[in-house]
């Protein structure tokens, strides 16, 4: 508790140093150096250049903004409906929105997958009320319900607890002052739960960008992402183009990441029930 | 306070302390196997283990290309892999297997000969490879919802009558083996106009492709009503018969090329011998048959093959007929630059 | 007009739990089916297949140890290292707030690859060390970040009391910082626990020959057999589980909830 016990945090700076720094170097080294190890750039221009990983790209781009809007979407009207909510044991109640989020993820997909698939649970309750058949599994479609299942929890908790903790003398005084419930929402509880809402879309963003598990097993290989490229490189020992092209999916996710700075400082701490 | 810390740090020792025990506490005598998914009776495991005291540990791979990368990188090393003829040839070509002291593989008499011959094609003086099975590539349909008569031509996969309902393999020799046989090209061409014509036919074919997968993902697409028609291995067929009565094999055209799976001990094996005791294992008639009873793929063991039923025999998607056996093209290792262009044009396929 | 929004609420949240959970029930049905697809009648052979997969199994267990064992020793790690930062100084703690904070911001196939090249440069092939050491990184930031607040607003002069009163700096840390800080070590340690449970892209790179967690095994022989009768036992023994265990959270938070105020009250008597 005193100046010297700055030296407690001793053993995590080293951890901070050797498994995050210095790995991040070695990314740094492979993406700029070719397999003969001489310096080069053409790692991170050839991944920019390729044509492939721009379609990639733009495909990652879509996908994972489709998701995040969908996401939100679907939690900011919830969150506002838990809001209102009065009942006992109310944070357990939250909690059961997570909680599906807790079986493995991997389960997860193996399971919309079959919800999903020509003959699965959805054709199955289509064909039964009559109507035709939807082929969604391993498509675009069916990666982005993927998506948006697996990432929603991560959405609501931010959206929730910002909405949750504004504070209703507010709403009220607005009213009192005339502002009708669209106004009053517009310029006094949207913009007080913005922490909140930047905060989802991050959480969803940035892990919709790197995916390539969820498209790999939803998309039946035909859906490529960013994520799938590095993939693939890192399976076929591409390691010095894999390197370039991690180098600007960071670029990308640090950039955003930054953009959003203010909302992400409460992640982390906002992801369980409090 | 420094109590405390030396406390704390205790016992972040003593719990690193017991990871590292944890790991090394399952020690005993291992045999790291790298192989095709689900391509050896897991029971046969367990007998290898009481018999020799030796642990098989696996690790299981879908396409080549994604073992050769692996194994390349030495990230992991295995005391034993198992690969297809073509990658054999690349391996060997690149120096990094260690011949076999067939001394140790008593049992390597069982194979049969045929096998034997077909190994020179990759291994010309037979001494880094034992066979563990072989097979073609043939298509898997379901009776109920193809026409037959569709599938005597391999070219129906790029017409759009089951547009959505085809599922083609996830690899690339054996997409392009399709491609170039409708093109008429030589399955092993080097040829860049030829290579690129191939990759725009599937690239056209994409929207009608269900999915890309491999064996067993692929057969259950079709058992389940998923897709009608999966390119696929003749064993993964046979398979399927059982779970469906509707489907049926077709080789089109008799065109089909013959694949080699067999084993191999890498350089840097730590144990090659526990690789030539399970090699020898592998190779007894009993385990053998075991595998085979599992996989249903064509056994090279001669020994197996001697004690089969007839009906057993004369099953097609087992053991092709020799009008597809005589004829039947085989996969060529092509060099790294053909190689690098197969990998560019198959990115471009699937994005 | 009240009661019909609020009946459109709860039709809306209603709507969002059952799609939620439709997965999730349709996996717990399955999984007493004798069929991959379809209600056949009630059976257990899918979890008799459960358990006859020593596979499957296996990387259960090791997801389990790994999870434990990573979450405890990045608690560990994590609350030692928010003492001293608690003591250092503003600007330099930032800093390190903001390395440390990589993982959790970073794209996790980046992190997962750096790692990965790192560990090939340094020690050749990965192991089960590359692999644990991976998840303690993954899972720190996660600790810190829910340890450090509780320790922010831990009173300094309860502790010094504490001393002043005859304890040992050890005795006061267990008796008297400890509990204060107790319900953002568990929140840390759950956290920690439940990512590296589910995580499978830092394992996917960063595993060694012939180990698996649950998350590179599924993924692996979904890519080879597909779906396995398995699973769907296994997914309903997961989500029973992890029910059972906040239950159990639940009733431990607020017995220790109970206690930190109890403690606080003999503090300042």
């Amino acid at each position: 508790m005193t100046k010297k016990s700055v030296w407690l945090s001793g053993p995590y700076l080293a951890w901070i140093v050797g498994f995050i720094v210095l790995p991040l170097l070695t990314i740094l080294y492979y993406g700029l150096t070719d397999t003969e190890g001489g310096l080069t750039l053409g790692n991170v221009i050839g991944a920019v250049a390729d044509p492939l990983n721009i379609k990639a790209l733009g495909l990652t781009l879509l996908l994972a903004t489709l998701a995040t809007v969908i996401c939100l979407g679907l939690a900011y009207p919830l969150a506002l409906c838990l809001t209102k909510l009065k009942m006992k044991k109310k944070s357990f109640f939250i909690f059961l929105f997570i909680l599906p989020m807790w079986m493995n993820f991997m389960l997860q997909m193996v399971a919309i997958n079959t919800i999903l698939e020509d003959n699965g649970v959805i054709n199955a309750v289509l064909t039964f009320i009559g109507l035709p058949k939807l082929h969604i599994a391993n498509t675009f479609g069916a990666v982005l319900i993927g998506m948006v299942y697996d990432y929603f929890p991560f959405m609501l908790l931010p959206v929730y607890n910002a909405v949750s903790r504004i504070d209703g003398d507010l709403i009220n005084a607005s009213k009192d002052l005339g502002a009708n419930s669209f106004k009053t929402f517009l310029y006094v509880s949207f913009p007080l739960s913005l922490p909140g809402v930047i905060s989802g879309i991050t959480m969803v963003f940035i892990p919709a960008v790197s995916d390539f598990a969820i498209a790999q097993m939803l998309g039946g290989g035909k859906i490529q992402l960013i994520g799938n490229i590095v993939e693939m490189n890192f399976t076929k020992g591409q390691y010095h183009t894999g390197s370039g092209l991690a180098l600007i999916l960071m670029a990308f996710v640090m950039l955003s990441s930054l953009l959003t700075k203010d909302g992400a400082e409460n992640e982390g701490g906002g992801m369980i029930v409090s | 306070m420094k109590k405390i810390a030396s406390l704390l740090l205790a016992l972040a020792l003593i719990l690193t302390a017991s990871v590292v025990l944890l790991s090394s506490c399952s020690s005993g005598e291992k045999l790291y196997l790298f192989n095709y998914g689900d391509y050896i009776d897991p029971e046969v495991y367990d007998m290898f283990e009481e018999e020799y005291g030796i642990k098989v540990v696996y690790d299981e791979y879908a396409a080549p290309e994604s073992m050769y990368a692996k194994f390349v990188s030495g990230t992991a090393e295995y005391d034993l892999i198992c690969a297809s003829d073509y990658m054999l040839e690349k391996l060997i070509f690149e120096d990094r297997l260690q011949k076999i002291n067939f001394g140790n593989v008593e049992n390597f008499k069982n194979i049969s000969e045929a096998q034997k011959n077909a190994s020179k094609s990759f291994d010309p003086n037979g001494e880094y490879t034992v066979p563990h099975f072989w097979g073609t590539l043939g298509i898997l349909y379901n009776t109920e919802t193809v026409d037959a008569e569709d599938l005597k031509d391999w070219s129906i996969l790029f017409d759009d009558k089951y547009a959505g309902r085809i599922v083609m393999p996830d690899s690339e020799r054996d997409a392009f083996f399709v491609a170039l046989t409708v093109l008429g090209y030589d399955v092993n061409t080097k040829d860049e106009a030829q290579l690129r014509e191939a990759a725009a036919l599937l690239k056209a074919q994409k929207d009608n492709v269900q999915a890309y997968l491999l064996d067993e993902t692929a057969r259950t697409k079709v058992e389940t009503g998923n897709a009608d028609i999966a390119v696929i291995y003749n064993g993964e067929a046979y398979l399927a018969f059982e779970n469906n009565e509707n489907l049926d094999f077709i080789i089109p055209e008799d065109k089909t090329y013959m694949w080699l799976d067999s084993f191999a001990i890498p350089k840097n094996a730590v144990h090659s011998d526990y690789a030539e005791l399970f090699l020898n294992f592998l190779c007894r008639e009993d385990i053998a048959a075991m595998n085979f009873e599992y996989i249903y793929y064509s056994t090279p063991n001669q020994a197996v093959i001697d004690g089969l039923d007839a009906e057993v025999l004369a099953e097609e998607a087992i053991f092709p007929k020799p009008e597809v056996q005589n004829t039947a093209a085989v996969l060529k290792y092509l060099g790294a630059e053909t190689e690098a262009l197969y990998s560019t044009l198959w990115k471009d396929i699937k994005s | 007009m009240k009661t019909l929004f609020s009946g459109l609420r709860k039709t809306y949240i209603g709507l969002i739990l059952a799609l939620l959970y439709s997965p999730v029930v349709l996996m717990i049905v399955l999984s007493f089916s004798e069929s991959k697809t379809k209600w056949t009648g009630f059976s257990l052979v899918k979890y008799q297949a459960l358990f006859q997969n020593e596979r499957v199994m296996d990387a259960f267990i090791t997801s389990i140890l790994l999870a434990l064992l990573s979450a405890a020793v990045a608690t560990v790690l994590g609350t030692v290292a928010c003492i001293g930062l608690l003591a250092m100084k503003k600007r330099l703690r930032s800093t390190v707030n903001a390395v440390a904070n990589i993982p959790l911001l970073n794209a996790d196939i980046v992190t997962g690859f750096s790692l990965m090249l790192f560990f090939a440069a340094i020690v050749g092939r990965m192991s089960h060390a590359t692999l644990f050491i991976s998840h303690v990184t993954l899972v720190l930031p996660y600790v810190v970040l829910n340890v450090y607040p509780k320790l922010c607003q831990f009173d300094r002069s309860i502790y010094d009391a504490a001393l002043d009163l005859g304890a040992s700096p050890v005795q006061a840390f267990f008796k008297v910082l400890l509990p204060d800080v107790f319900p953002g070590l568990l929140t840390g340690f759950l956290l920690a626990l439940t990512i590296s449970m589910d995580d499978f892209t830092i394992t996917y790179f960063t595993k060694g020959r012939g180990l698996d967690t649950l998350s590179t095994y599924i993924y692996n022989t979904y890519h080879i057999k597909g779906i396995l009768p398995e699973y769907y036992a296994l997914a309903t023994i997961l989500f029973v589980g992890v029910l059972l265990m906040i239950l159990l959270i639940q009733a431990i938070n607020v017995r220790s909830a109970a206690r930190g105020v109890s403690a606080k009250a003999q503090g300042t008597k």
